[in-house]
């Protein structure tokens, strides 16, 4: 008992010695492990300085060493050849000093340019059409533009999304070949109704179209027809714009995220302008004022109308299987906008405010539920919206968007959303957004955020505001 | 009542053939108005589109610009893509082919200037650029001036030769001026030469040269691009080693001029990047005094290294 006893203790101390042994080697292996770090991360340290003291370096030298390149070809090609040989050629030059960001571009004829847009939207709305809580490309469009003659330019627009290739708009500009300011646009392409419905969806300052112009027409209105453009000055510092245009198959075009026809919900009972032909004619005008009311602001009034008498619709279309076969009605739609704009923004650093709303009047005629009979339905919607400019860079805004529904106006749509956006430079754009929705036919209220990222990549036009 | 339609009829006539000679000039910015003035006198009626104050690189299109463009019979740009944002769409519309891109009556004033830093390959990876074609900024070069003078000279000579004389004398009287400032501008600055000196925009070049300073660091990282914290770290580091004296900026982007210049003890050279049509910087001798100034005033003398 005594010797296991002993013989136990002896072997505890052995263990306990081995333990300590094993302890104190750690220690002192601990010891050398934090030499070596410190000497790791001061060695770290003075070769991260080394390196930007390098870089910097390599900079400034960079800088002088092409000043001293400049000197050199200086002196190599002192003295320009003759004036008169200088203006000829400035004058051959042509459009080349449009730019090379610009449309017409006479290295590349035809210019192309690619606008991507990508959008993250994530929402707490059940849609069934997974339309949200993940990545997608929204679209990317190609552009095309080009010139035909002095007289005539050709655009195109391809648009290419997850699910299809369209051709959105392939028209002809015939910029100076009728008298005065009046041109004559030709083909298929975005008619000039409204203000912001004319507008490509990476240029608005939110992500989608306003819904109360998703519901009423479609987002934006496309026909294939013509248009007339004139513009008058008044005074020196004011103008005035009018387009009156006819078309057929008329239709509304618009890559919504959110909003009352986004996905494939049916919020919309039927499309928009119905199933159009080509006999089916629409009418278009607007006509806008813009007044430059001090050096760096613009207020811009508008009034725009749609008109088509007869849109020829099959009603099976519209009412489903009871429809008699064959049956084709005679659908009428008007659409009255007007549109106010203001618009205060420094050209000095970019920073001030923009303001704006369009209010409509959507007078549209669809079959009751069993065909038998044409009902009528007028119905009232707006949107306005507010962005504060900090710089060139940087924006803040907000948007509400109300509207009756456009074939149940005592039903009606709510929507609100605030919004910051990021120009990183010419080409890029950070969008965030979180909106609101409310709607009284699907009794059902939401909100979706949505990040949003918009690159330009070749030759890309900056448009007037108009 | 003859008399009386007659002598209405003279005075119609007069104000016709006054108003056929008068040519009216639109330019895309002051200095070019400045000299369009100086050059065309009593023939000419100038107005710039812009003031001078403003980024002409970010300039958004006004109702004004489109009505003036419209009338004009001769259109000046500075060209080199400097005025890319606004002018080409805003000259497709005002439907005026005079002063279009071949027209008698455009002129792209860079065209006797000898570009600098223009790129050597336009690759992806060096990312946008508002400077495609070189730094469309040679007007801060007075030497440069002086060829932009001679070239507008020239150009009202072929719209209106009967006065081309006029021109020609008007434009010897203003290089004469530029000579007379040359020499005062150039003394003010020879104690600086070699001195080192940042800017925020890609712009000073055309005057680094011509005065023989250097330009160490630019806070944007590219024209047109934000300066980025570490962007700006590695400025600051430079601005501290090179003996930094100024750091120029555009009046828009004087706060962070100023806080780069806090951060490396220098002075800050708060300028537009141009004469401007009103207030302290109105007209281009004046201006350019002004610069010339601030630099001499703010510059650290070289070290002997
Ligand atoms: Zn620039």
């Amino acid at each position: 008992m005594s010797i296991l006893h002993r013989t136990t203790v002896s072997a505890c101390l052995a263990l306990a010695g081995l333990l300590l042994a094993a302890q104190l080697q750690g220690q002192s292996n601990q010891d050398v492990q934090k030499k070596l770090d410190e000497m790791k991360k001061t060695y770290e340290k003075a070769l991260q300085e080394m390196r930007a003291e390098y870089e910097s370096r390599m900079q400034a030298l960079e800088g002088q060493l092409e000043d001293l390149r400049s000197q050199v070809e200086e002196t190599a090609e002192s003295g320009a050849g003759p004036l008169e040989q200088a203006i000829q050629g400035v004058e051959r030059e042509g459009l080349s000093s449009f730019g090379q960001t610009t449309v017409f571009d006479n290295r590349f004829n035809p210019a192309f340019g690619v606008i991507g847009d990508f959008v993250f939207a994530a929402s707490n709305k059940n849609d069934g059409h997974d339309q949200y809580n993940r990545f997608f490309m929204r679209g990317a469009e190609l552009t095309i533009a080009g010139e035909v003659d002095p007289f005539i330019s050709y655009y195109a627009t391809i648009h290419m999304d997850e699910d299809e290739l369209e051709l959105e708009e392939a028209y002809g500009d015939a910029h100076d070949l009728l008298p005065g300011n009046m041109s004559l646009k030709f083909g298929r392409m975005n008619v000039d109704y409204g203000k912001q419905a004319t507008m490509h969806e990476h240029q608005l300052p939110y992500v989608d179209k306003p819904g109360v112009l998703q519901e009423y027409v479609g987002g934006a209105v496309r026909g294939t027809g013509v248009e007339l453009h004139n513009w008058f000055p008044v005074g020196d510092d004011h103008l005035m714009r009018y387009t009156v245009g006819v078309f057929t198959r008329p239709d509304g075009d618009a890559h919504v995220i959110a909003g009352p026809i986004a996905g494939e919900e049916p919020f919309s009972p039927g499309p928009v302008f119905g199933e159009r032909g080509p006999e089916d004619l629409a009418y278009t005008f607007r006509l806008t004022g813009l007044f430059e009311t001090s050096e760096t602001a613009t207020l811009q009034v508008g009034i725009s109308g749609l008109w088509a008498p007869e849109l020829k619709t099959p009603l099976e279309d519209l009412i489903g299987p009871i429809a008699p076969a064959g049956a084709v009605i005679d659908l009428e739609k008007a659409v009255l906008g007007f549109d106010v704009e203001y618009l205060d923004v420094s050209p000095e650093d970019g920073s001030g405010w923009q303001a704006g709303g369009e209010a409509f009047l959507s007078m549209t005629s669809f079959p009751n539920d069993t065909g038998t009979s044409l009902e009528r339905e007028s119905a009232l919607g707006f949107y306005s919206y507010g962005e504060y400019h900090f710089d060139k860079y940087w924006s803040v805004g907000g948007s509400v968007d109300w509207f009756q529904h456009a074939q149940d106006s005592s039903k009606d749509w709510f929507d609100a959303g605030a919004f910051v956006t990021w120009k990183m430079d010419e080409f890029n754009r950070l969008h965030l957004e979180v909106r609101w929705f409310d709607d009284d036919l699907l009794n059902e209220d939401w909100f979706v955020v949505m990040v949003q990222w918009t690159t330009i990549i070749g030759s890309h036009g900056h448009g007037i505001r108009w | 009542m003859r008399f009386f339609i007659r002598s209405l009829l003279g005075v119609l006539l007069t104000v016709a053939a006054v108003s056929a000679q008068e040519l009216r000039v639109v330019t895309t910015q002051p200095d070019l108005a400045f000299l369009a003035e100086a050059i065309g006198g009593d023939d000419v009626r100038v107005y710039s589109l812009t003031k001078g104050t403003e980024d002409l690189h970010l300039q958004r299109t006004r109702p004004s610009m489109l009505v003036r463009l419209s009338r004009a019979d001769v259109l000046l740009e500075l060209g080199l893509d400097a005025e890319h944002a606004w002018l080409p769409a805003l000259l497709q519309r005002a439907r005026n082919r005079k002063i279009r891109p071949g027209g008698p009556g455009f002129l792209n004033c860079s065209a006797l200037v000898k570009v600098r830093r223009k790129p050597t390959a336009r690759t992806r990876a060096s990312g946008p650029d508002l400077h495609p074609r070189g730094n469309p900024h040679f007007n801060l070069d007075p030497e440069n001036v002086r060829l932009m003078a001679r070239l507008i000279r020239d150009h009202f000579s072929k719209l209106n030769p009967d006065r081309a004389a006029r021109y020609r004398k008007a434009c010897a009287r203003l290089e004469e001026e530029i000579d007379a400032h040359m020499k005062v501008w150039t003394k003010k600055l020879a104690p600086f030469k070699g001195a080192a000196f940042m800017e925020h925009h890609d712009a000073w070049t055309y005057f680094a040269h011509r005065f023989g300073l250097r330009i160490v660091a630019r806070l944007e990282p590219a024209p047109g691009l934000a300066p980025t914290p570490s962007h700006l770290a590695r400025v600051i580091k430079i601005g501290r080693r090179e003996h930094v004296g100024i750091v120029a900026a555009r009046p828009a982007n004087a706060d962070v001029a100023e806080k780069v210049a806090r951060a490396i003890g220098a002075k800050t050279a708060i300028l537009p990047l141009s004469s401007t049509t009103k207030g302290r910087y109105k007209g281009y001798f004046h201006y350019m005094d002004q610069v010339v100034d601030t630099f001499a005033a703010g510059l650290k003398k070289p070290e002997n290294r």
